[in-house]
């Protein structure tokens, strides 16, 4: 137990320590610039308590994580098996790859107009550029995982005779799954990134639209660094329970650690 | 109470312009919208004027500078890269109110809202919105002041309506999807679907609050402290512009060719006209004198939405000198 204690603060201490000397450095430089623009931090946790009261924050994090998770589960829905697909036929890899690669580098801050005239302004939108951020990653990902899968576990499996529909089943995805993972925590990483450009266009709630809302007021930057700090908190949580998914046995395999 | 002070920026970021043999133009933000349009019409005046100096030194210049919304040119107003900007009026009052060192001077236009739906709508009556949604620029935009005294008119509130926040820009596809059923912006987004066909306006500014004001010419304190003669050449020059631009219609033509260029707001000329002739008053430009009441107005109807918490003092962020010492500059376009 106490082996795990100190093993714990190794792991966890010296992060703790860059960040509080970070805020340091953050306070240090409002106080001596006395800047009437940027909050300190004490300012930003007041901002985040002024939320907290006012019982907006809960609303806003829900919002955010409801079109996140939505945008994001359908993105899964569609990027995997398409990936597989992709993967393992070639003729569907060499048409549909060009197209994916053409769409993929396009900001979801471009998509706004379209997605406002495809989906209006509801929850809809926000869930659509979520959705077209994360799909492309993923499906990448699954791809190359399809395509590196080592010769040797197919020929061997060849080798016992097994059909195709079998061998897809019981040696491409139990190998692909690692790197399927590994797609997933990108894209509900950038899916979690693209949320304030996503809520550019959401109607009264959500993260992106508390800090858009926030810079649209006067001189409320503490709400905006506020609704930074909250979005990179949430996003390490998501992060670390993606990491919780590389743990599964299915897909342990895989890593050297 | 220090703050006052603060915010403070290298001398090199004030564009001082007075008696110095290169002079460095004031850059003075501004977005594309038709509320803007005396900016760049002083801007081109003050390039031709200076063009025509005999002397070769001239005295003032300044430059538009454009921006895409209101955050962005409101963040660079408040860090100092730049000293002038058109502003929202209660943006202003609420910025002093939070010590930023700036000051309304001059107002840059009257009227030029509007309320805008689809043209197979059966809105007739703007009671008729109920229940519908309509979109505004932001809860701090002057459109919502607009859309909250038209509220009131019918009885009606807020809660009545379903508020939504987009960017103007974003409007008319936003109504032609059906995704909002009415929008409430300054121009040019409402002529730009009126002239497309599918939009109509359902209420004006124009009729129905004629001295409406949202964008006000606001600069810093250290640009007045430091170059007063260039903040008041300024202002003679808008308000020049102003009386210019309602003195006749082939003036706004010009106009229209002037602003629709790419160094001011990059717009199709034709939607830009539609504004100036449909009907010709649904901007006005020649009266900018600043009046007290109004702003006073403003800051009520600011309270009642919440936007501005208490009252703050007409003498915290006007500065009512310029505009009272200013003579209209002649426009020589």
């Amino acid at each position: 137990m106490v082996m795990k204690q100190s093993a714990l603060t190794k792991k966890v201490l010296p992060s703790l320590l860059v960040a509080t000397f970070l805020v340091t450095l953050w306070w240090l430089l409002v106080v001596t610039t006395r800047s009437v623009i940027f909050p300190t931090p004490w300012q930003v946790l007041m901002a985040m308590a002024e939320l907290v009261r006012d019982g907006t924050l809960w609303g806003h994090i829900g919002a955010s994580l409801m079109r996140v998770g939505t945008g994001f589960a359908l993105a899964v829905a569609f990027a995997i098996p398409l990936g597989l697909w992709m993967g393992w036929v070639q003729g569907a890899y060499a048409t549909l790859n060009p197209i994916f690669q053409i769409l993929r580098p396009i900001s979801p801050i471009a998509w706004i107009p379209i997605a406002i005239l495809w989906f209006g302004v509801g929850n809809e939108s926000p869930i659509f550029l979520i959705f077209i951020s994360s799909v492309f990653p993923m499906i990448v990902q699954t791809v190359a995982g399809v395509h590196t899968i080592e010769r040797r576990y197919l020929r061997a499996a060849e080798n016992f005779g097994v059909s195709r529909y079998t061998l897809f089943r019981q040696v491409v995805i139990p190998a692909v799954l690692p790197q399927i993972i590994v797609g997933m925590r990108i894209g509900l990483g950038v899916a979690w990134l693209v949320v304030v450009a996503a809520e550019m266009i959401a109607l009264h709630s959500g993260l992106g639209y508390l800090i858009i809302d926030s810079r649209n007021a006067g001189n409320r930057y503490d709400l905006v660094i506020a609704g930074m700090v909250i979005i990179g908190l949430i996003g390490l949580s998501l992060d670390g329970a993606m990491r919780l998914l590389e743990g599964h046995r299915l897909v342990r395999w895989r890593y050297a650690r | 109470m220090q703050g006052a002070l603060a915010a403070a920026l290298p001398a090199s970021l004030l564009s001082c312009a007075g008696g110095k043999d290169t002079l460095q133009a004031l850059q003075v933000g501004g977005l594309p919208v038709t509320c803007n349009l005396t900016l760049p019409v002083a801007c081109v005046a003050r390039a031709t004027r200076n063009a025509a100096d005999k002397s070769g030194a001239p005295q003032f210049a300044y430059e538009y500078s454009k921006y895409s919304g209101w955050p962005e040119m409101k963040e660079s107003l408040m860090a100092g890269r730049i000293q002038a900007a058109y502003m929202l009026a209660p943006l202003v009052m609420d910025l002093t109110d939070k010590k930023i060192p700036v000051k309304i001077v001059s107002l840059g236009h009257r009227s030029g809202a509007v309320i805008m739906v689809r043209t197979d709508s059966p809105y007739q009556h703007f009671a008729q919105l109920a229940g519908k949604r309509i979109a505004i620029p932001s809860r701090f935009a002057v459109d919502f002041l607009f859309l909250r005294k038209m509220l009131a008119r019918e009885n009606m509130t807020p809660a009545d309506v379903q508020v939504v926040e987009m960017p103007p820009p974003d409007m008319p596809a936003a109504l032609y999807a059906n995704a909002v059923d009415a929008y409430c912006t300054g121009e040019p987004f409402g002529a730009a679907a009126q002239r497309a066909g599918y939009a109509r306006p359902l209420r004006m500014t124009r009729d129905e609050w004629r001295n409406y004001i949202c964008c006000v010419l606001t600069v810093r304190e250290e640009l007045i402290a430091s170059n007063r003669p260039l903040v008041q050449d300024l202002v003679s020059m808008i308000l020049g512009a102003g009386i210019w631009l309602d003195a006749a219609q082939g003036n706004r033509n010009k106009a229209v060719a002037i602003a629709c260029g790419k160094k001011f707001f990059n717009q199709d000329p034709k939607i830009l006209q539609f504004v100036m002739d449909n009907p010709t008053d649904r901007v006005t430009y020649g009266d900018l004198r600043m009046i007290r009441a109004e702003f006073d107005e403003l800051m009520e109807l600011s309270m009642a939405a919440g936007t501005i918490k208490h009252p703050i003092p007409y003498e915290q962020y006007v500065d009512p000198s310029f505009a009272t010492a200013a003579t209209p500059a002649a426009i020589p376009l």
